[in-house]
């Protein structure tokens, strides 16, 4: 199916909620990126003297998942809560589908489903009772939803065992299908891996990009790394409140990408001497015998030709990406900036 | 508001504590009502007590009973009600799904009147149907007339009004909490204590026997007791001003919690 086919599919009334897709773009996984559901303008929140989030700006299409980075205090769920409406911003504002929260405040209910750190439900009721509970809150959500979604989790066979019985997985899947009750144009997963073992935390990191595949916009707040480097299109990582970096996750990698060239048998001074004419490199190190070449990922034949020429034959001359890991803790260490 | 309330009742009705609370308030009565069946058959002069038995005096005998429990029960509910939805963490994602905040809170209101005017009903039923079977087996039935039923209806009126305030402080404080304990608490320990504080006030200057009339204690009390026939000297304008007096504290805790309720920051719980 080419694009433009699946442009035309998405925008003929399959948007979630009530955003219309407008095309603004396209996902890592091809995806559909739609208008924009929500945008968090110069939001900040003070309690009292301490500022948990500090002019922050975030904006989250329909089919994009943006991740939403940052160390434990970094602020994340307070900004969670202010896009809720749980928390009034002491400055700033959150428009959802283009209209204002502070004035309408049902906009959080028509249009977001969200799962705030742990999902919380009602221990006496069974799973199917709780999103049936749910439900009857928002109104007119036919009871084959909520059968379907609990398919969707894998929770179809345990869905009238009481919630008190669950695993923390079956509760974080119940939480996914809770905040999908409303066909949300944008659903909001606050640390939605929290605590799960490896195994449910991939099945919730194999339930994401299919929200965002099925035109949700998804807000993921976490600090598991690997997970929005998994999942995310973009990504904004914060630290004390403040935004310190925002891009597509692609992009934020090659920020830090470098080629590591293999040259045993020579020394590595006179390789390091023989490459240094070719243009575009940045920096050149010696690490354990091997060449550190700061410099665009093409530059690579350059690089084997400039060493053939000096009579030095490179076993590899390998690009390097760095992880989101590494730019997070490039970007969030402490010892940058004192507190 | 109307889809919340439904989501209330709905969670109600699943909850096993709202039943265990109904049944306990149905055990009380027929335990009383069956105490006093025994008593009638073994005293040697069991008048008085056969009397107790007849449906004409319900209010003065098992009513007693099914108030004090029906008491104690809702504030024990009503603070659960709010209290609970902190402890369980579930306050924000009802939120999140309520239209307002307000909305969310005029259905919570109005699920603590209608279980409590229900668990009421189920106490007064309850008296009704033991009062009948254990008078009819004792051999002391007797029935009612229409005028007696109109009594009944406005003493459940009285009893309504007089003990709701209660219910209504444990939801109020539950909520500006955040603590279930908290609600149980006072409005169980308020109900006990309050006569008790005015008694030790009134020894400080006579001032406090005026002011204890504008606490809950002494409006409530004086309508129970028009209930009971403790009292038969309580004039209409006392009854309505107790009755005024009673609907100003309520006002005050529902205004206090749309109050806070509204203006709060959910950061936690």
């Amino acid at each position: 199916m080419s694009t433009e086919t699946m442009v035309e599919q998405q925008t003929v009334g399959t948007a979630p909620g009530n955003a219309a897709p407008t095309i603004a773009g396209v996902g890592r996984r091809g995806q559909v990126q739609g208008q924009v559901i929500l945008e968090a303008s110069s939001l900040t929140k003070r309690f009292k003297s301490m500022v948990a989030v500090d002019d922050l700006n975030l904006t989250v299409r329909t089919g994009e998942v943006l991740g939403f980075l940052g160390p434990n205090g970094a602020g994340k769920s307070t900004t969670v809560g202010m896009i809720l409406g749980l928390i009034r911003p002491s400055s700033g504002t959150v428009r959802i589908a283009g209209q204002d929260l502070a004035s309408n405040a049902s906009l959080v209910s028509e249009n977001i489903g969200a799962i705030i750190e742990n999902p919380a439900f009602y221990p006496y009721m069974s799973g199917r009772d709780n999103l049936r509970a749910h439900a009857m809150a928002v109104g007119k959500i036919p009871e084959s939803r909520i059968d379907s979604l609990l398919e969707l989790v894998n929770l179809s066979e345990r869905a009238r065992h009481k919630y008190k019985t669950y695993s923390l997985g079956m509760k974080q899947r119940l939480g996914i299908a809770s905040t999908l009750l409303t066909d949300p144009a944008l659903v909001i997963l606050d640390e939605p891996t929290n605590g799960l073992d490896p195994a449910g935390q991939r099945e919730i990191r194999a339930i994401i990009p299919r929200l965002a595949d099925q035109g949700h916009g998804v807000l993921l707040a976490s600090h598991m790394l690997h997970e929005v480097e998994q999942v995310s299109d973009r990504v904004l990582i914060v630290r004390r409140g403040r935004l310190i970096t925002e891009g597509s996750v692609d992009d934020l990698l090659r920020r830090g990408g470098y080629i590591e060239v293999s040259v045993p048998g020579y020394d590595p001074e006179l390789a390091q001497k023989a490459i240094r004419p070719v243009q575009q490199i940045e920096q050149v190190t010696i690490e354990n015998g091997k060449l550190i070449v700061v410099a665009p990922e093409d530059v690579g034949s350059a690089l084997n030709r400039a060493l053939v020429e000096q009579g030095i034959f490179a076993s590899a001359i390998m690009p390097k990406h760095s992880t989101l890991e590494d730019l997070f803790l490039e970007l969030t260490d402490e010892t940058e900036e004192p507190a | 508001m109307m889809h919340l309330l439904r989501s209330e009742i709905f969670r109600l009705r699943k909850r096993p504590q709202a039943w265990i609370l109904a049944l306990i308030m149905v055990l009380a009565v027929g335990a009383f009502y069956v105490a006093l069946a025994i008593a009638a058959s073994v005293i040697s002069d069991p008048e008085s007590t056969e009397d107790s038995l007849k449906l004409p005096n319900i209010f003065e005998n098992g009513m007693q009973i099914a108030t004090l429990i029906g008491y104690i029960l809702t504030v024990v509910l009503a603070s659960g009600l709010i209290g609970n939805e902190y402890s369980w963490n579930t306050i924000r994602p009802l939120l999140a799904r309520a239209r307002s905040r307000s909305a969310l809170l005029s259905a919570k209101w109005l699920t603590v009147l209608l279980y409590s005017i229900g668990l009421f009903l189920i106490g007064f039923i309850a008296t009704i149907a033991f009062s009948a079977v254990t008078s009819a087996i004792v051999g002391g039935f007797e029935s009612v007339d229409a005028a007696t039923i109109g009594d009944w209806i406005v003493a459940f009126g009285r009893t309504l009004v007089s003990q709701l305030p209660y219910a209504a402080l444990a939801f109020a404080l539950a909520l500006i909490t955040r603590s279930n304990a908290v609600g149980i608490a006072v409005g169980i320990g308020l109900g006990f204590l309050e006569p008790a504080i005015w008694g030790l006030l009134g020894l400080v200057t006579d001032a406090f026997d005026e002011v204890r009339k504008f606490g809950l204690e002494y409006p409530s009390t004086l309508l129970f007791n028009m209930n009971s026939g403790f009292d038969d000297n309580v004039s209409s304008g006392e009854a309505w001003r107790a009755v005024a007096t009673l609907g100003v504290w309520v006002a005050i805790m529902v205004g206090a919690t749309y109050y806070f309720f509204n203006k709060r920051d959910v950061t936690s719980g």
